[in-house]
């Protein structure tokens, strides 16, 4: 062996230890660029869990008022005039006791301290069941007439085609433009379980907004859950866990499928939420895919231990 | 010309009546607390209610209206054919553009016309006693309920959805238009377009009555509309009878030419009082007031006021109308030829039948008798479901309300055609009893279906299904995929015992085309062994 023929060699070597040095970086700053752009915008890895007592309206306002004082006060997201979107799951012609949507106290709660901060607000959500009966059953019409928001049926004409960035599944989306147009979205999803990601939770939620075949989408759920949370922001995420659906969801189960937790969750990031939201359910946050493939992509923390979590009950 | 006033009360009561028509009709959709009045047209035909309490074998009193109606006859002569019809109205509106002014037909073949509608009315009574409920299909009550229901609100709803489509981009005018819109959607228009298979075939049959004006004006009414026969069989008897004075008359003849159910003769002055159905437009035509309308004895002849020099030169014309003899027996011979006509149906082999019934429906043999075909439920529907068939259940099906789950599927806590109905063919449900009802079976198409033709994971079927527990379950398999290797992926497999044949997993089958899951007629029971 000679000197001379390993000199050749180990600049081959070097070479290609700097390449892959390159790569590592490179793949390093992606996401940590991109963490670094979702914590700006949000201080997503703070989140707020209030507990209340009962099932009753007033327990769920006060556990509303307590989830904005813990996280900075609701003078911090709203601003008068501010048109606001509120999105919660209202897809299933069902009562709230079903747990199968949004709880329509909770809806109302958060709608009306919106409402008196000065800001238009408007409720929707692309129902899979009849829309009319839907937003009536499931006692959100109601909810938004005592708040005084506006409804709005979603109207499939009103979709616009929005580029994913980095998207992992998909390039492109249509997104209802009712959430494009708004200033501040808050997601208000419920928490239950779910026949294909196992849960639905805020990311999944946004899957409301989002226009096109369901079919394509299941056929990588997990990753159009990402693709759904990166293209569509959620400016807070307020998660009902009220009452929580632990099988035969998102829309059957019996009374025993139904466990009452009497639990909101806030946060402004939905993946931490989501995190988080696992728990309630016995569920390690990174056995769920699109939790784990949210992490990769830098989208939010799921170590609920590097989570700083604000408790409190009403 | 004095009595005028008499013709425009008249006709605002026909346009008011037509109002509440159309506002019914609109208004058939949730929410729904009580749906009496929802029926209340069709309710309010006689004919209807013979027919139907033949063919169902049962005395319906749904149709109390109706005898009502027959009662106001008694007394006012044939009046509801000029007010509250809306198939009349329609004809009237129409006839101002489709009719000539002169009859195109020879008087003798219009005076003898008129005995068509008592065969017609003779046949549909006879076709019931057969148990075929023909009469839904062509009464005039039924008839303008379905046309209504399902094709001309429709049309309206997406017209009006085309109007605002154009108005709300444009800039400033958008934001003015919005609220109306929203207005709009919430009290009358639907936001999502509604659409029913077979509407040309239900429109088909009014634009045939319409054209039949090309003949002469209210040509429907006066010679075909079993309804109409009914009512002028009472109205014979009616007590407000047109009048002539025959000392102001002056013959001009503008009555006869006016009239439009051609019911004045012998140069003005004789009125063949179950035809007049109290239009008052005479009142109207007449420049010398010769015309009034009262009460007389319903025993009277026809020609009240004329002279006695006028008698002599009455033509023999039917006064008072009745069935002749002839009519009965055409009647009852065109019945027989049409009986198995209308039975020949495939339907009628429960085996074989593919038509899915609303929740709570009859037995398909009663369905066909109780069902009147008035579309009430097809309008109720929320998910568009319903839908009139045509030829797809035979003859004896026409119209009859059909699901389509591609198109609509029956949506849970949802009971609004059951509530609607008139006849009883749905029978009321409560909302806990439909949660059980079951209306059909699901079943898969194994070469459409994703996971099982192309080894994707899917589970849009499964995640609608609303069972408690869920109808669609799945098998974790190795299958072939498309490019030649093998995959695990869920497979799913329907329930039979669980499901209930809403249909929604087949409307949302992402499968393009024809869905890969599918509701088929619930299974023939197996009669148990011993
Ligand atoms: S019960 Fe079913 S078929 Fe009847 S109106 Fe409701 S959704 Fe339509
Ligand atoms: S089933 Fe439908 S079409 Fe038939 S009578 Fe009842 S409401 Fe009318």
């Amino acid at each position: 062996m000679s000197f001379g023929k390993l000199f050749p060699r180990r600049d081959f070597i070097v070479k290609i230890l700097c390449i892959a040095a390159g790569m590592l970086a490179g793949g390093l700053t992606r996401p940590f660029f991109r963490t670094i752009q979702a914590q700006n915008r949000t201080d997503g890895s703070t989140i707020a869990v209030i507990t209340g007592k009962s099932l009753s309206r007033d327990s769920i306002t006060s556990m509303v008022e307590s989830g904005f004082r813990q996280i900075g006060g609701i003078d911090r997201f709203i601003k008068k005039g501010m048109k606001v979107v509120i999105k919660p799951n209202i897809a299933w012609n069902s009562t709230p006791d079903k747990a199968h949507n949004t709880n329509p106290d909770l809806v109302e709660a958060v709608a009306r301290m919106c409402v008196r901060r000065g800001a238009s607000v408007t409720i929707f959500d692309r129902t899979v069941n009849s829309a009319r009966l839907t937003y009536r059953r499931s006692g959100i019409l109601q909810a938004a007439q005592n708040a005084g928001a506006s409804i709005e049926y979603v109207d499939s004409g009103r979709y616009k085609d929005v580029r994913v960035p980095d998207g992992v599944y998909v390039d492109s989306l249509p997104v209802y433009s009712g959430i494009l147009d708004a200033d501040f979205v808050i997601n208000m999803p419920i928490a239950k379980h779910h026949s294909s990601s196992r849960l639905t939770l805020a990311m999944k939620n946004l899957m409301g907004v989002i226009g096109g075949n369901r079919g394509y989408y299941h056929g990588d759920i997990h990753s159009s859950i990402v693709d759904f949370a990166k293209t569509v922001k959620s400016d807070l995420v307020i998660l009902d866990a009220i009452r929580i659906l632990t099988a035969h969801g998102p829309n059957g189960g019996t009374p025993a499928d139904v466990k009452e937790l009497h639990t909101i969750v806030m946060g402004t990031n939905p993946v931490t939420v989501d995190a988080f939201a696992a728990t309630l359910f016995n569920i390690q946050p990174a056995s769920l895919r699109f939790l784990k493939i949210a992490a990769r992509e830098g989208m939010g923390e799921i170590n609920i231990d590097k989570m700083k979590i604000l408790r409190a009950a009403v | 010309m004095k009595h005028r006033r008499w013709f425009y009360i008249r006709a605002a009561v026909q346009v008011c009546c037509w109002f509440a028509f159309i506002t019914l009709v609109v208004s058939t959709r949730d929410p729904i607390e009580d749906g009496y009045l929802y029926g209340l047209f069709p309710r309010l035909s006689l004919h209807l209610g013979i027919a139907t309490s033949i063919a169902a074998r049962a005395v319906l009193a749904a149709f109390l209206p109706g005898l009502a109606v027959l009662a106001l006859s008694l007394a006012f002569g044939r009046f509801f054919c000029s007010t509250v019809c809306p198939l009349g109205a329609t004809i009237d509106a129409s006839d101002k553009i489709i009719a000539r002014r002169k009859g195109a037909l020879k008087p003798e073949i219009a005076r003898a016309g008129r005995g068509i509608k008592y065969i017609v009315l003779v046949v549909s009574l006879i076709l019931a006693l057969a148990g075929v409920q023909a009469a839904g299909i062509i009464d005039p009550l039924s008839l303008s309920l379905r046309v209504y229901s399902t094709v001309v609100y429709p049309f309206f709803d997406h017209l009006a959805k085309l109007a605002f489509d154009g108005l709300l981009p444009i800039p400033g005018l958008g934001a003015a238009v919005g609220p109306l819109y929203g207005f709009l959607t919430d009290t009358v228009l639907d936001f999502n377009p509604i659409v029913f298979h077979n509407a040309g075939a239900v429109m088909l049959l009014l634009i045939l009555i319409l054209l039949l004006s090309l003949w002469a004006r209210r040509f429907w009414c006066r010679y075909l509309c079993p309804l109409g026969a009914l009512l002028a069989l009472a109205g014979g008897f009616g007590m407000l009878r047109r009048t002539v004075d025959a000392l102001k008359c002056v013959n001009c003849l503008r009555c006869e030419r006016d009239c439009r159910m051609g019911a004045i003769h012998d140069r003005g002055l004789a009125t063949i009082h179950g035809e007049c159905v109290q239009c008052f437009e005479c009142l109207k035509s007449c420049e010398h007031d010769a015309i009034s309308f009262h009460a007389v004895s319903p025993f009277a002849s026809g020609r009240a006021d004329a002279t006695a020099a006028e008698s002599s030169s009455i033509t023999a014309v039917p006064e008072r109308p009745a069935i002749s003899r002839r009519a009965l027996i055409a009647g009852t011979a065109a019945s027989l030829a049409l009986i198995p006509g209308f039975r020949l149906n495939a339907a009628r082999r429960a085996d074989f039948s593919e038509i899915i019934r609303p929740p709570g429906s009859l037995p398909e043999h009663e369905f066909l008798d109780a069902c009147i075909r008035c579309g009430a439920c097809m309008k109720a529907c929320p998910t568009n479901a319903l839908h009139p068939s045509f030829l797809e259940s035979g003859l004896e099906g026409v119209y009859t309300p059909r699901l389509i789950p591609r198109i609509g599927w029956c949506e849970k806590n949802c009971v609004l055609c059951t509530e609607v109905c008139p006849t009883g063919a749905i029978k009321k449900l409560r909302m806990g009893d439909k949660e059980t009802t079951v209306i059909g079976t699901a079943y898969f198409l194994k070469d459409l279906c994703i996971p099982w033709a192309e080894g994707r994971e899917c589970v849009v079927c499964e995640e609608v299904c609303p069972t408690l527990t869920k109808s669609i379950k799945f098998r974790e398999e190795t299958v072939p995929n498309k490019k030649g290797g093998s995959v695990r992926v869920k497979l799913p497999y329907v329930l039979e015992d669980i499901c209930i044949g809403c249909g929604i997993c087949e409307n949302k089958c992402p499968v393009r085309g024809s869905a890969a899951i599918r509701v088929r007629t619930r299974k023939a029971e197996v009669p148990s062994a011993g």
